[in-house]
């Protein structure tokens, strides 16, 4: 059987010991500052991003690899006569997976699967660390892509953005758009929804905010049992360690990762962005159903 | 200048000037930019995809249309940016596959070309959406060939044609896209596409040098709501697609289109000798089904009645809203606050003037929506409101805000898309969770609570009750706060009343904000009468 290797794009936003560990190949998208372009990862960190965000008075743009960038990706992953399983950012935020297909459909001879996760963030890096886990375990492709859907669906996802701005003017606001307009400082709750950013609940004040976070994980915890959780940051470290020292006291966690929000999310969500993504820990006897 | 041959050297040049003719339009094309995703780079992504096609054209010694066109299309598929430009990149792949070969083409060849360029970039996409710059495409493809049946002519004939195919396809999109409609937008990488044809055209012209600056095409960018309530006549009702397997390489796509064109608009046949996709808006699909099942099979047949979703769109629209909220308030600043958070109707009343059932009757009547929520948002005006809600017309119900602040916080948990009773009991709780405290004066001299009170003393009321006296307003605001400040607060909103001015109040509230460092003050104009200060804490 071909070996079956899994790829994704960067705004999974996977901490870089995880890809190494699970042989996780990533195509970058990019970042521009003015003309200039910066891959994500590759030519540019999620520190260094930032600290240009800062320094920059403009709101950068962001843009999907193009067709010519994804075949030779995927030419060289395949080479070796593997079969490749992409999965990326939700088609609704982004015409990657638009441009993936458009790639893979001019390989035919070749074996690759792109799969429109519906998610972005950690939450599509936690689909991905899973099909790379049963793909390292030897498990089928068929096997692979129905751990993927359910994955998908069991992934939680919820965030507080200091400001809807960044959201709105790069146009990825989606559902919580109706939030837009109100004349108090409102910290909403948001999360993924069919694909788009949603508001989940309106919270004043962002401690709360991160407390009921905690309180929305606690509940779901209660009844799926023991959690897998990731506490993401756009540039905002300290709040980060405090909000996952609770996040690993408070709730029942098998497995807590922290890390930092890319360039491209970055760039649409800005600083001081803090998320929790959790699923229970039972999901490998989902996968039996 | 006539002609009638595309070379390699031409097409260098068409290609190079529309290059520097996007690049300098570029802005206004991201400011169309509203589907799929809003953020406003289409202009920018297009002009870069088609830049990255000249870069490496020029940079590669001149060679026949073959080479250039490979060159071009290289260039695009590695440069591409944004949704517009992967379509662009593939525009030019199709393109460049039907001249493969070929040293130069003529006028036929040419508009083979664009269909091989349309059909390429439809077959990309996993869903065509009409109403982009994919429908632009087709009907410069479309144009093209409609000049070339009737006169062959020149390829200057056969592109200004294309150009003004593209110019018609282009204002046919806001009424295929309700989202460009919504906007009062064509659609943005259409008016791209429409200016790489402009600046081509002017290349063949012989006026490149010279660029309108003023365009016909352009649209303005004026934002307005989009009106579903209207009926709108359709031409062609059904939506029909289908696949056709052809049974034997009888006929080609192009006879299968010309018997098919007089049948409806929107027509659309890609794919290759032995399958098809076929599209068409036509009122006839019997006649349409009956002509290709002589030619093979059909396979995943749809067919949909346009009017019919269209008047799904008109009922969405209507049906946006189907519960209204009224509230009870005073002081234009608060009454905006309110209107921010999606109250839709605002009595004017409060602690000494308490609105009647019959005020909310009225109001419960001027509300277009099914069912209404009443935020009294004072204890005297509680039954009021549940008065009226047993002579309602509507079904209505009482969140039982005590106060401004417990009716904003009530706010913070409404959710349109849940059913009535769930927001009364979500926004009650919600509005359990603040403080409310108030700053006013005493009308005369009293016995309360136990305190006797002069008249024109300064009074500091938390929940209801009286917390502190005294003469001089910031004094009782920090007395009163700081008997509630306790650890597990974080936030204090301040609305000033009439009499305050702002820069008093800014004044305060820093004072408040250096003294408490662990809580978030907000400050925001109420304009209530009576009171000085309503301050809630959360």
């Amino acid at each position: 059987m071909a070996k079956i290797k899994i790829a994704t794009d960067s705004t999974a936003d996977l901490p870089q010991a995880l890809i190494k560990e699970y042989d996780i190949a990533v195509i970058p998208l990019k970042v521009f500052f003015e003309e200039k372009g910066y891959k994500e990862g590759v030519d540019i960190t999620s520190q260094e991003f930032y600290e240009k965000l800062r320094a920059y008075d403009k709101l950068p743009t962001t843009s999907q690899p193009s067709p010519g960038e994804f075949q030779n990706f995927y030419e060289e992953l395949t080479e070796d006569g593997s079969s490749v399983i992409s999965i990326h950012i939700s088609s609704l935020m982004s015409g990657t997976c638009q441009t993936a297909r458009i790639a893979s459909s001019g390989l035919i001879d070749k074996d690759i699967t792109v799969i429109d996760s519906k998610l972005v963030c950690m939450a599509l890096g936690l689909v991905v660390l899973a099909a790379a886990r049963a793909a390292k375990a030897g498990k089928s492709k068929e096997k692979i892509i129905k751990i993927i859907e359910t994955m998908k669906k069991k992934v939680q996802t919820y965030f507080v953005v200091d400001t809807l701005e960044y959201l709105e003017k790069g146009g990825r606001i989606g559902k919580a758009a109706a939030l837009l307009g109100t004349m108090l400082n409102i910290k909403p709750i948001l999360t993924i929804q069919d694909g788009l950013i949603a508001s989940y609940e309106k919270i004043r004040g962002k401690g709360k905010a991160l407390e009921r976070i905690i309180e929305i994980a606690k509940s779901y915890s209660e009844e799926h049992g023991y959690l897998h959780s990731v506490v993401l940051h756009g540039d905002a470290i300290d709040d980060a360690v405090k909000f996952h020292q609770k996040v690993s006291s408070e709730l029942k966690c098998t497995e807590t990762i922290i890390g930092d929000i890319g360039a491209i999310v970055g760039t649409h969500a800005g600083p001081g962005t803090m998320v929790l993504f959790f699923y229970e820990d039972n999901i490998d006897d989902c996968e039996e159903e | 200048m006539k002609i009638d041959m595309i070379d390699g050297l031409l097409w260098t040049k068409l290609l190079l000037t529309s290059s520097i003719y996007l690049e300098e339009r570029k802005q206004s094309v991201d400011e169309l930019n509203v589907f799929p995703v809003p953020d406003g780079d289409t202009g920018t992504n297009m002009s870069l995809t088609i830049a990255s096609s000249a870069k490496i054209v020029t940079e590669n010694s001149e060679g026949n249309l073959s080479d250039v066109t490979k060159l071009m299309s290289h260039g695009a598929l590695m440069g591409a940016r944004g949704n517009s430009g992967v379509i662009l990149s593939q525009l030019l792949a199709g393109f460049t596959k039907s001249v493969e070969g070929k040293d130069e083409i003529n006028t036929r060849e040419f508009c083979e070309a664009l269909s091989m360029a349309v059909e390429t970039a439809y077959l990309a996409v996993t869903n065509p959406v009409e109403g982009t710059i994919l429908t632009v495409s087709k009907e410069a493809s479309q144009a093209a060939w409609d000049e070339f049946n009737k006169d062959p002519g020149t390829i200057n004939s056969v592109f200004e044609a294309a150009y003004r195919g593209a110019c018609v396809g282009l204002q046919k999109t806001p009424s295929m896209l309700p989202v460009l409609e919504q906007a009062g937008v064509v659609d943005a990488g259409g008016q791209g596409l429409v200016y790489i044809f402009e600046g081509m055209l002017a290349v063949l012209n012989g006026d490149a040098s010279e660029f309108k600056k003023v365009n016909a095409s352009t649209v303005s960018v004026e934002k307005k709501e989009a009106d579903y309530t209207k009926t709108e006549v359709l031409t062609y009702q059904y939506c029909t697609e289908f696949i056709l397997k052809k049974r034997d390489k009888i006929l080609s796509l192009d006879e299968i289109k010309s018997f098919l064109c007089d049948k409806g608009d929107c027509l659309l046949v890609v794919g290759n000798t032995d399958t098809c996709k076929i599209h068409i808006h036509t009122n006839i699909p019997g006649i349409v089904l009956n002509y290709c099942t002589d030619l093979g099979t059909l396979h995943k047949i749809q067919i949909g009645n346009m009017s019919e979703q269209s008047e799904e769109m008109r009922n969405k629209s209507r049906e946006t809203k189907h519960l209204g909220i009224i509230t009870v308030s005073f002081g234009t600043g608060l009454n905006e606050v309110f209107k921010s958070l999606g109250v839709d109707y605002v009595i004017t009343g409060g602690q000494t003037m308490n609105p009647s059932t019959q005020d909310f009757i009225e109001a419960i009547d001027q509300l277009m929506t099914e069912e209404v929520l009443i935020l009294p948002n004072n204890s005297n005006i509680i039954l009021a409101a549940q008065q009226a809600v047993k002579v309602a017309s509507k079904s209505t119900k009482v969140v039982a805000t005590k106060s401004i602040p417990q009716g904003i916080a009530a706010l913070m948990a409404f959710n349109a898309e849940s059913d009535i009773q769930t927001n009364k009991e979500k926004m009650e709780e919600a509005s359990k969770q603040v403080v409310t405290l108030e700053v006013t004066y005493s009308v005369r001299d009293a016995q309360y609570d136990g305190h006797s009170i002069k008249k024109g003393q300064i009074l500091g009321i938390g929940e209801g009750k009286l917390i502190v006296t005294g003469s001089q307003v910031e004094d009782v605001v920090v007395k009163t706060l700081s008997y509630y400040l306790q650890s597990k607060y974080e936030l204090v909103t301040v609305y000033y009343g009439e009499e305050i001015k702002e820069e008093e109040a800014e004044k305060m509230v820093e004072m408040l904000a250096q003294r408490y460092p662990r809580i978030d003050f907000e400050l925001h104009y109420g304009g209530q009468p009576l009171y000085y200060y309503l301050i809630s804490v959360e």
